[in-house]
């Protein structure tokens, strides 16, 4: 360890961490940081909330419900400071490898490899700090029971700034530990471990198991009479589907992309469907943010429906409970805007990680002739094909837990109902046009070696 | 392997897989011509280049080469590290510009290109119709298989799915690679690889094959193998390859061997070889 300090210096230089990587981790951590301080920013007001005069418990369920929608934002949060952290650890190959040349141990390079990502990680996430300031302002205004949260309400003390961010920076750290893991660094050079493929059974039997278990669960918590057994049983079965979606969802984006890769008709496609078929749950793992918000999209969506629907219903309504659909419809967008930004900043952040691991073979392809247009297309369709069939696998599966509510809802509140869902349509045009952003590593990658 | 595969047999100006393609974008673009430099280019030629210079920041890698590639003539180029046979290769082959000086493909013919007078996207053209390439590390995507990784190449340059498949599996089973064709790269033998990518730069059948260290990594015996292949699917068909080696031997399987230091050409030696 006290070389890897000994060479800190060294390693670490303004020149490397300013690079383009070093730039685009940086912006990542701070998008982090500061979307992530704004969410505990809001349950951090929701939970100071004086609930005394309200004896009905509406504004105590707030609470409860800010702190799902955090505890959901998590996902996608540790999946954005991983995709950064694995861009760092990807850029510092060459460095790495010849460190390994000149005899440095395994904890050497892995104390080394991680302090990189980690002072970015740190830099970026003071950044987002100012960011979480700057955007308190407008998500303050939002109403809630009538009225904004409120600027003042939604600061949260410095030991909670620093404790997020902290956490920030732990994730860094963990994700590049594990992403190292899978790179076997050598004298020679830096190659990510070729891994034995096996049919995925375990994955396959756990699946059906989990799907009979969430059905079995369902057939009970229907069944079953009193409020608080149906709260919990639906809550229990949203988690199951969760886990479920989680475990079928690498095999699905595996027989997508075979199939896919069997179909194609293009050298663009080809090449897209086979690399996303070669490493399924890297691909998974992208786009799982997005498969729960879809889920959370459909099955939230039609919770809320039917509840604004039936608050329209009840004439003369008053207290809290008069606002609280409309208010939960708020919180569910809120919830899905944010976590598809979340979604588009790390899948743009792991497609420029994927382009400077394959910097060679795009280089090849483009010198045996493959245009700098067709090879950003095939670095698109990796993200782009696993993100539109797993929305709509993520929101069939929502379909079915809520078959028969989802069509009462869509007949009766069609349009609280459609807007759940387009967030979803509109979020995976935002992650589309978000991956525009790697055109230029694309572009920088591939003509590297041409005039 | 008396004989390879031809799926599109003889010679003709651009692929035929490519025939749709090229009809509709039309050939590569009509270069502006450019004055050729004395001497002028032999009428054979397939490569002609003339005053070329190429300078990486202080570093000359070419110093002012001129070279004539005749028509189906094996060139080897050797040299020292830094001598700029790589540079000299990539400026051939429309991958690299040169600060100055010029490369021109089948000049004196209607299908004469200034190489080094086209846009960027049209040299990538040019590369993808005209010409083929085997490289050391073989450009082989380890997620393709042996078939897939042979008809990109063709599928690239216009060819259907299927018309493409047809081609590849034909040149591997001309190759010997038959019963790999649905095998990654990553299960076959480093030779059985670089046979892949011979049947990957022949598929479009190009007019010229450019090879660097083509067998950089491969045993003797292997890198004979592959070597004879190479030859076999280029000049014996009347194709012009160019190959940059650092080996002595493999360079005398070459009819003629340029000899690079310091960016100039210092040698120029034609032997009986094919």
């Amino acid at each position: 360890m006290r070389a890897a300090v000994r060479l800190l210096p060294l390693f670490v230089r303004p020149r490397t961490v300013l690079s383009a990587q070093g730039i685009l981790m940086a912006i990542a951590f701070a998008a982090c940081s500061a979307l992530f301080l704004t969410v505990a920013g809001g349950l951090w007001a929701f939970l100071h909330w004086d609930t005394t005069p309200d004896g009905s418990g509406v504004l105590v369920m707030y609470k409860i419900l800010a702190g799902i929608a955090t505890a959901l934002l998590v996902v996608p949060a540790v999946t954005l400071g991983q995709a950064a952290a694995n861009l760092a650890a990807r850029s510092e190959t060459d460095r790495l490898s010849g460190l390994s040349l000149l005899g440095a141990s395994s904890r050497t390079i892995t104390a080394l490899a991680v302090s990189s990502p980690v002072i970015v990680a740190a830099a970026g996430s003071v950044v987002g700090i100012g960011g979480y300031f700057a955007l308190l302002a407008p998500v303050s205004l939002i109403p809630f029971q009538g009225r904004g949260l409120g600027y003042a309400n939604m600061l949260l003390p410095w030991w909670a700034v620093l404790t997020a961010v902290g956490l920030l920076v732990m994730v860094s750290a963990v994700a590049s530990v594990m992403g190292l893991r899978k790179l076997a660094v050598s004298p020679l050079g830096v190659r990510t471990r070729s891994l034995e493929s096996h049919f995925p059974w375990a994955r396959i039997i756990v699946g059906a198991i989990g799907l009979v278990v969430l059905y079995v669960l369902l057939q009970i918590t229907l069944n079953a009479s009193g409020v608080a057994i149906l709260v919990a049983g639906l809550l229990l079965s949203f988690m199951i589907a969760l886990l479920v979606i989680d475990v079928l969802g690498v095999l699905f984006v595996r027989l997508v992309a075979h199939l896919s890769a069997q179909r194609a008709r293009t050298a663009d496609r080809l090449i897209a469907a086979r690399l996303v078929s070669d490493a399924p749950k890297q691909y998974w793992r992208q786009v799982s943010g997005l498969a729960m918000t879809s889920f959370i999209a459909v099955v939230a969506g039609t919770g809320v429906s039917m509840l604004v629907q039936i608050d329209d219903q009840a004439d003369g309504a008053a207290g809290p409970e008069a606002l609280l659909a409309g208010d939960m419809r708020t919180g569910i967008l809120l919830t899905l805007v944010i976590a598809l930004l979340f979604i588009t900043v790390s899948a743009a952040v792991n497609l420029t990680a994927q382009v400077y691991d394959r910097a060679p073979t795009y280089r090849e392809l483009h010198a045996a002739g493959m245009d700098e247009g067709t090879v950003a297309s095939l670095t698109v369709r990796t993200t782009m094909m696993p993100v539109v069939w797993v929305s709509v696998l993520s929101a069939g599966l929502g379909l079915l837990l809520v078959l028969p509510l989802a069509g009462f809802a869509l007949v009766m509140s069609p349009a609280t109902f459609l807007i759940m869902l387009s967030t979803v349509v509109v979020g995976i045009l935002v992650l589309r046009a978000g991956l525009l952003l790697t055109r230029p590593t694309v572009r920088r990658v591939t003509l590297a070696e041409s005039a | 392997m008396s004989e390879s595969p031809a799926p599109h047999p003889g010679p003709r100006p651009a692929p035929p897989h490519a025939q749709s393609h090229a009809q509709s974008h039309a050939q590569p673009p009509a270069p502006v011509p450019a004055p050729l430099q004395a001497p002028a280019p032999a009428a054979e030629a397939a490569l002609a280049a003339r005053a070329l210079v190429k300078e990486y920041g202080p570093t000359r890698a070419l110093a002012g080469v001129d070279l004539d590639v005749p028509r189906g003539q094996s060139l080897a180029i050797m040299g020292p590290s830094g001598s700029g046979k790589s540079t000299l290769l990539h400026v051939l082959a429309g991958m690299v510009l040169p600060d100055s000086g010029a490369v021109h493909l089948q000049p004196n013919t209607p299908g004469h290109v200034d190489v080094t007078s086209l846009t960027p996207d049209q040299r990538t053209r040019l590369r993808r119709e005209r010409f083929g390439f085997v490289f050391q590390q073989g450009l082989l995507l380890p997620e393709l298989t042996a078939e897939e990784n042979v008809a990109v190449a063709a599928m690239l340059a216009g060819a259907s799915r299927a018309r493409a498949t047809a081609a590849a599996r034909s040149w591997l089973a001309g190759l010997g690679l038959a019963e790999h064709a649905h095998k990654r790269i990553g299960q076959l033998s480093g030779g059985q690889a670089q046979r892949v990518a011979v049947a990957r730069a022949q598929i479009t059948e190009p007019e010229v094959v450019f090879a660097d260290e083509p067998t950089g990594a491969l045993d003797s015996h292997t890198s004979a193998v592959v070597l004879g292949l190479l030859l076999e699917t280029t000049v014996d068909r009347g194709r012009t390859l160019v190959m940059v080696t650092h080996d002595e031997t493999v360079a005398a399987t070459c009819a003629r061997t340029v000899r690079l230091s310091d960016g100039l050409v210092v040698a120029d030696t034609a032997r009986g070889a094919r």
